[in-house]
């Protein structure tokens, strides 16, 4: 499978984000992007993308992100929400440029809107932790 | 001697798709108006650390969660409006990982439901949502 | 050759011979049950029998048991020769080779070697390469009909099969082994098939059977506990009888795999057996299902000989 337009693989290390992979990246902090692509596998009865996957692929663009802004530093997610807007489908590219809301010693607030052709599918927000830094 | 970890009567919930890919998932025997399921955590349900992926907690509450919005509305189907999870403790390979969902309120078009999501002696994440009942 | 067929099962005969294995509790069995066993074995239908210079009194008792019997195949193994100095002379080298066979074919009570494997991988390049030499020479003479190699590795079963005399290859397999399902390994299997492939160990010195965390070895990054736990419900989700029904049915279940060697000690222990060999092997999918569910697991447990006293 090639990677979308201007997009590159991003390296996976969970066994989950490798099972349900590939996912890709594009562009340079604070800008960066990234990406994914609807596939067969990752829909449910009615050919629309699980909400399952729709929230693991935030859980690691908006880690990718939070890995970004702390230079690499290890974290665990507290919370995250999420708001599905409308059905992304199979063969569809959903992407998501992570906005940082809040950045403290201990904490990194991360959001994000995910888009299919620049068009609203879904709105996570979500809560990290800086691990060693209590 | 180790327990099998999960009944004979174990439901198979995983039929196809995405909850196929991720699973198998299991639907357990209610408990009152509670409705259980659960899943063994196996290695590609895991992330780099060596606990359970929060994408896949997130995924099973989706699933368990929607699985009971069908139940107590009838409904044919039901969609994920909204999904909030707070991330409790660390779920390890091996363990069994049980959902219990609840119904908290029903309207004519909508269900709300809340779930906690537990290894054996710990809780894992607890979860509230919003599914919306399909015509 | 790789057929349709699946994998048979081979008599190991280590337990005949010595007391042996983590999971061993009752010792080597006496002369006239291990008789009963060998015969009983042949009687039901096992046509392969492992067995090895090295391995104690099992030569005899094999040789005894199935003195005379057509259509039964012995492998065995060249002795260790850990007598040999590390600076031994060609001729001492080639005395010290040709009395191993000499006395495999004695207590075999055969006139020529069906197979002699290496029992060390070195010994293919060892003292000059002067063992393999002479057993090149014993094959052409006709003592032996079939050379091969019993490997620890991968990297040691991909030089053995870098050797085209090479027709047979003994590996440690099993459910948790990752090491063989690699491309490297498979291609060059692929290559060679005129190779067969006899798979040991299968229950990992027992502890794989057991479904009980306390028989396995104290290794850092190893949950004993979890993977007992995933070896349980594996069995339960593909619905198997038992874990050793599973371990089996899954080395069964490799199309690149030509025999399981299976050791035992006791008449129960052998119905048990060939109770599981008549079973369905897993299919490619439900083989498939166990390595997505099995983490890759550190070379310290995977091969018994690193872990801990």
């Amino acid at each position: 499978m090639t990677a979308p337009q201007g997009f590159s693989e991003i390296r996976l290390i969970d066994p989950f984000e490798i099972h349900v992979g590939p996912a890709y990246g594009a562009g340079e902090i604070p800008q960066r992007r990234y990406a994914f692509r609807v596939a067969a596998h990752h829909c449910n009865l009615r050919g629309v993308a699980h909400g399952g996957m729709l929230m693991t692929f935030a859980d690691l663009a908006l880690g990718q992100a939070v890995w970004d802004v702390t230079d690499k530093a290890p974290s665990v997610t507290l919370n995250m929400q999420t708001h599905f807007i409308a059905p992304a489908r199979e063969g569809d590219l959903v992407e998501v440029r992570p906005e940082l809301t809040r950045r403290t010693r201990s904490m990194v607030f991360m959001r994000g809107d995910f888009t299919v052709d620049g068009e609203i599918v879904m709105t996570a927000q979500s809560v990290w932790k800086l691990l060693g830094q209590d | 001697m180790t327990a099998p970890g999960l009944p004979a009567d174990a439901e198979n919930i995983s039929a196809a798709g995405f909850n196929k890919f991720t699973g198998p998932f299991y639907r357990l025997s209610d408990d009152g108006d509670v409705r259980r399921f659960a899943f063994v955590a196996l290695d590609k349900h895991m992330n780099g650390s060596g606990t359970v992926h929060g994408g896949l907690l997130m995924t099973f509450a989706d699933i368990s969660m929607g699985r009971t919005s069908r139940l107590v509305s009838g409904a044919k189907s039901c969609s994920t409006v909204a999904l909030n999870c707070d991330f409790v403790g660390p779920g390890r390979l091996g363990d069994v990982i049980e959902s219990r969902v609840r119904a908290t309120r029903q309207t004519r078009t909508l269900v709300f439901l809340s779930a906690e999501l537990s290894a054996p002696g710990r809780i894992v994440m607890t979860a509230t949502g919003l599914w919306k009942i399909m015509p | 050759m790789r057929e349709q067929r699946s994998a048979e099962l081979v008599l190991g005969s280590v337990q005949l011979g010595l007391a042996y294995g983590a999971a061993n509790r009752t010792g080597k069995p006496a002369l006239g049950t291990a008789l009963k066993l060998v015969r009983r074995a042949a009687d039901a239908g096992i046509s392969q029998f492992d067995t090895a210079r090295a391995y104690g009194d099992s030569e005899e008792r094999i040789g005894e048991a199935l003195e005379g019997r057509k259509a039964v195949r012995t492998i065995t193994k060249l002795s260790p020769l850990s007598e040999l100095a590390a600076d031994a002379p060609r001729d001492a080298v080639r005395a010290a080779v040709d009395a191993s066979i000499d006395q495999s074919l004695a207590a075999l009570r055969r006139e020529r070697l069906d197979c002699l494997l290496l029992h060390r991988a070195s010994h293919m390049t060892a003292f000059g390469g002067a063992i393999w030499d002479r057993l090149l020479e014993r094959l052409e003479d006709g003592s032996l009909l079939t050379l091969g190699v019993s490997v620890q590795s991968p990297l040691e079963a991909l030089m053995a099969l870098a050797n085209p005399d090479v027709v047979h290859l003994q590996l440690p397999f099993n459910i948790l082994d990752w090491r063989w399902r690699e491309a490297g390994f498979q291609n060059c299997l692929a290559a060679r098939p005129n190779v067969t492939i006899h798979a040991r160990s299968t229950f990992l010195q027992g502890i794989l059977a057991a479904n009980d965390p306390s028989f396995w070895p104290d290794i850092e990054e190893v949950s004993a506990d979890a993977l007992v736990k995933l070896i349980t419900y594996l069995t339960w989700e593909l619905k198997r009888d038992s874990a050793a029904d599973l371990c089996l049915a899954y080395a069964r279940g490799q199309d690149w795999i030509d025999g399981v060697v299976v050791g035992l000690e006791t008449e129960e222990q052998l119905e048990k057996n060939l109770g599981l060999f008549v079973k369905r092997p897993l299919t490619r999918e439900e083989c498939g299902r166990v390595e997505t569910c099995i983490p890759r697991l550190p070379i310290q447990l995977l091969n018994p000989a690193l872990w801990p006293k």
